[in-house]
């Protein structure tokens, strides 16, 4: 294998430092593991703890637009009360016990003046905006892994007597989560849901109105809301709130709970939930420094409320219903430290909402104008039974993006594993869009001020698996940011592999410095059969179409795996010859051998990847493009492409563009089977 | 007859509300003296709350409430104690707002609304009472579901929005209902309501010749 330019990578490598996750030094490459401890990702949040403002990426952001693609048991016949218990038991491993709401701890109502419903208080419920005394919180079960709470709401109703209970069920390491609950004048003695609803027992409401309340309407970004209504009890020995307190423990960590903890939700009536995290450039990405903002859709539609459209701008609003004025007794919600109204705060929540609200409305209406500028989304959380990316990013549109006169690097993470039975994924671009060019030597790293260029790139840091998209025409024309779909599927969804713990990925990369290299190859092959993927191009990868294409492509021959580069030295005015690198993964898993439904499939204009036939159990990535990347149409406002795609006919399909001219593009891509 | 939009839910009520209301109470003004005509025989069925508990049935934050109708006496007054069980007002806690995908919630504690008249139900005004508490700024609106005579309840989840009257101090709302054969009706708030006091409601029937 030719040792690349170790300046150049180390310009290229600057953010792919992969942290406490086990470098292989076998090839060159870099090697990520599978079965990351959650110590590790511990580190990595508490590092976070002080919730320093991130450094806001200089120029305008991108647009991210994009559903998740996944396929998910969502129409299978309701649970019955007990076989919800069941699966959500089987799901986080622990089950909801028999309690008594009376033994909870009382959840503080300091300063009640007024009546019911209509009375004040210090920290005042946020789901139903009031003060209800006598209402109790407890924590019913704790494990590292596992932590069921229940909420007894009084309801202004009599001793031993409650108005509303609800139980939320919660494995923070696979994110399995189920929520119960009950209505109207409850005993304070309450069975455990195993043993069902049916007369005699408690009034659990069947998993299927359960459903309906839509719990993740707000509870989007992660299973629990942290109001300072249960907030306030985190300094309880027991029973206190998971994230609330500032300390160590394994269910407490505030200023960074939620930040990468998975969410799954168990049960036939859930299986359409989904939790997206939502990001924002500039104004705004202060309030995502601590926590997560979510969004989320029911039955495919996205709903209008949540963590981040609602609670959000309520949490920072200058008054909140049924709240005693801020002050030091009865402080502010958001933000951590904050007593009183704060502009500043309210403006960074609502250009979250703002965000929040435009890619609803989009994903709602595909007419509805994109999200704007700087507006990301990734979906994190799913039903239990989804298959397909665990998580999936779109970064700066998936085919297409908007020319812009200044800088634009998007960042997406695409998230992690610690549970060790859904190890760090398979990565890959489903979709992806030029340009790819640079101007500047490759002395000049991206991240200097100077540097003039753009790429695509699916990387890891610190143990999280990100695809970041990267444009700097600052003093040129205004150019489009590259960008694409970039999706991870996790080894334990793909078929045949024995054991998902024993996977890993090797980084491979080709890079000519300064675009003077006809022709590159370096061996991108592990011990073991594999899987690969074309995971970043920078620069100016494939440029033309002259007497043959130029071409950057991974692939396998002759029983290894090979990345390569050609392209032309003596491009067609205006492009010219310079820095350009072409990286991939190599992924691997002991004792596995990729089944193929599709390999290296070579696509000029749109083809057929996989029957409708098979098209429920392969998951398909780019491994090639050639052609003319580097170029654009109509003031850059159109973009070469390739994108995988759902044709109507159910197949899968592989198309790029344009297809004619001496502008055209292709590109190769390949299917694996999952189970 | 158009339907009145005066302000998206998206608006905040307590900086906009003077404003609108007075375009919505021009434009209902407008519409109603050339509509008299038309609808002299309209009938109009008031539902007044104000001598319950709280001066009103809750409504906002989930919590919604069904009526039948009872068209014998243009004006009802209904006295509201808080969790009592009546055949001819339900008011409850659903857990569900204009949000779709929550009609089995909202449909649930219903079975215990008597059969009321059938009528042809043109619009509903409604009038509540707002939150004392001061500065409070929130948007939102009200939905609806009707029963038809003998049978299911259809749901129409898009929100009118809530304005202030300045002038009376109340918060109103009028649902375009439009529809024959109903005999009940509930009114949904959405989530972002603060619960307040519905203190009355106006029914406007119409013989359905008129229609």
């Amino acid at each position: 294998m030719r040792n690349p330019d170790q300046r150049q990578r180390q310009s290229v490598a600057r953010d792919t430092s992969l942290g406490p996750v086990r470098a292989n030094l076998i090839v060159s490459g870099r090697r990520l593991r599978a079965g990351l401890s959650f110590a590790v990702l511990i580190a990595v949040a508490v590092s976070l703890c002080g919730c320093p403002p991130p450094s806001p990426p200089e120029g305008v952001g991108a647009t991210g637009v994009g559903r998740g693609a996944d396929e998910c048991d969502d129409n299978l016949q309701s649970d019955s009360l007990a076989e919800f218990a069941k699966k959500c038991s089987a799901a986080t491993g622990e089950d909801v016990p028999a309690f008594n709401c009376d033994d909870g701890t009382p959840v503080p109502e300091d300063h009640l003046s007024g009546s019911y419903p209509s009375a004040l208080c210090d920290r005042p419920n946020v789901l139903n905006q009031e003060c209800d005394p006598g209402s109790r919180f407890q924590v019913l079960k704790q494990t590292n892994d596992v932590e069921i709470v229940g909420h007894c709401r009084k309801k202004n109703l009599g001793a031993g007597q409650y108005g509303d209970i609800a139980v939320i069920q919660y494995n923070q390491k696979n994110g399995a989560t189920c929520f119960y609950q009950a209505l109207g004048t409850l005993p304070a003695k309450v069975t455990a849901p195993s043993e069902g609803n049916g007369p005699g027992k408690f009034p659990w409401l069947d998993p299927k109105d359960t459903a309906a309340i839509g719990c993740v309407h707000c509870h989007d970004n992660g299973p629990f809301i942290r109001s300072e209504y249960l907030a306030q009890l985190r300094n309880e020995a027991k029973n206190r709130l998971p994230g609330t307190n500032p300390g160590p423990g394994h269910w407490d960590q505030r200023f960074s709970w939620n930040q990468t903890i998975p969410y799954a939700f168990a049960g036939n009536d859930f299986q359409s939930w989904k939790a997206y995290s939502v990001s924002v450039t500039g104004t705004g990405s202060d309030c995502l420094a601590c926590h997560r903002l979510g969004l989320s859709s029911i039955g495919g539609h996205y709903q209008s409320q949540g963590t981040a459209q609602v609670l959000g701008p309520f949490a920072t609003a200058a008054t909140q219903p049924s709240k005693n004025p801020h002050s030091a007794d009865s402080p502010i919600w958001m933000k951590p430290g904050q007593t009183t109204y704060n502009a500043s705060s309210e403006t960074s929540a609502k250009a979250v909402a703002a965000c929040a609200a435009a890619i609803a409305q989009h994903g709602n209406d595909p007419n509805a104008p994109l999200p704007p500028s700087g507006c990301q989304w990734v979906r994190y959380g799913e039903g239990t039974s989804c298959r397909g990316g665990a998580i999936q990013g779109v970064l700066n549109g998936a085919t297409q993006s908007t020319p812009t006169s200044s800088r634009v690097d998007t960042v997406v993470d695409l998230g992690s594993c610690s549970s060790g039975d859904c190890p760090l994924g398979f990565c890959y671009w489903r979709t992806l869009h030029g340009p790819f060019w640079q101007t500047t030597p490759s002395s000049i790293p991206f991240g200097d001020a100077n540097y003039r260029g753009s790429f695509i790139r699916i990387y890891g840091e610190g143990g999280i698996w990100k695809s970041r998209a990267f444009s700097d025409p600052t003093g040129l024309p205004p150019n489009a940011p590259p960008g694409g779909t970039a999706e991870c599927t996790n080894y334990n969804e793909i078929a045949t592999v024995p054991d998902s713990t024993q996977c890993f990925a090797n980084q491979f990369s080709v890079i000519d410095k300064d675009g003077t290299q006809p022709s590159q190859t370096v061996n991108a092959s592990v011990a073991t059969p594999s899987a690969n993927v074309l995971s970043g191009l920078i620069g100016n990868v494939a440029q033309a179409n002259l007497d043959k294409s130029d071409v950057v492509r991974v692939y396998e021959t002759g029983g290894q795996v090979l990345l390569t580069q050609s392209h032309n030295t003596k491009p067609p005015s205006p492009l010219k010859i310079g820095p350009l690198e072409a990286e991939s993964w190599t992924n691997s898993c002991k004792s596995w051998t990729p089944v193929y439904a599709a390999k290296d499939v070579y696509s000029t204009s749109d083809v057929q990847l996989v029957p409708s036939a098979q098209s429920h159990n392969v998951r398909c990535f780019i491994t090639g493009i050639t052609g003319a990347w580097s170029s654009t149409r109509n003031g850059a406002t159109i973009q070469p492409y390739a994108e995988i795609y759902v044709g109507p006919t159910q197949d899968i399909r592989l198309r790029v563009s344009p297809s004619t001219d001496q502008d055209r593009v292709g590109a190769y891509a390949s299917c694996i089977q999952i189970k | 007859m158009t339907r009145l939009k005066c302000m998206s839910t998206g608006l905040l009520v307590s900086f906009l509300a003077v404003a609108c209301f007075s375009s919505r109470a021009q434009s209902a003004q407008a519409r109603s003296s050339k509509a008299d005509a038309v609808v002299a025989s309209e009938k109009k069925y008031v539902l007044d709350f104000s001598g319950s508990q709280d001066h009103g049935v809750p409504g906002g934050t989930f919590q919604n409430f069904a009526f039948n109708l009872d068209l014998n006496e243009p004006m009802r007054k209904i006295s509201v104690r808080r969790d009592e069980k009546r055949k001819d007002l339900v008011a409850t806690y659903d857990y569900a707002d204009c949000t779709r995908g929550q009609e089995s919630l909202l449909e649930k504690p219903m079975s215990g609304l008597a059969p009321g008249n059938s009528a042809w139900v043109d619009y509903v005004d409604i009038e509540m009472i707002p939150p004392t508490q001061r500065d409070l700024k929130w948007t939102g609106g009200v939905c609806y579901g009707y029963r038809k005579s003998g049978g299911g309840w259809h749901w129409n989840l898009s929100s009118t929005p809530l304005t202030y009257d300045s002038a009376t101090g109340r918060v109103r709302a009028r649902i375009w209902v439009k529809e024959a054969n109903i005999d009940a009706l509930k009114l949904v708030f959405d989530y972002s309501v603060p619960r307040q006091s519905v203190r009355t409601v106006t029914i406007t029937t119409l013989p359905p010749s008129t229609k």
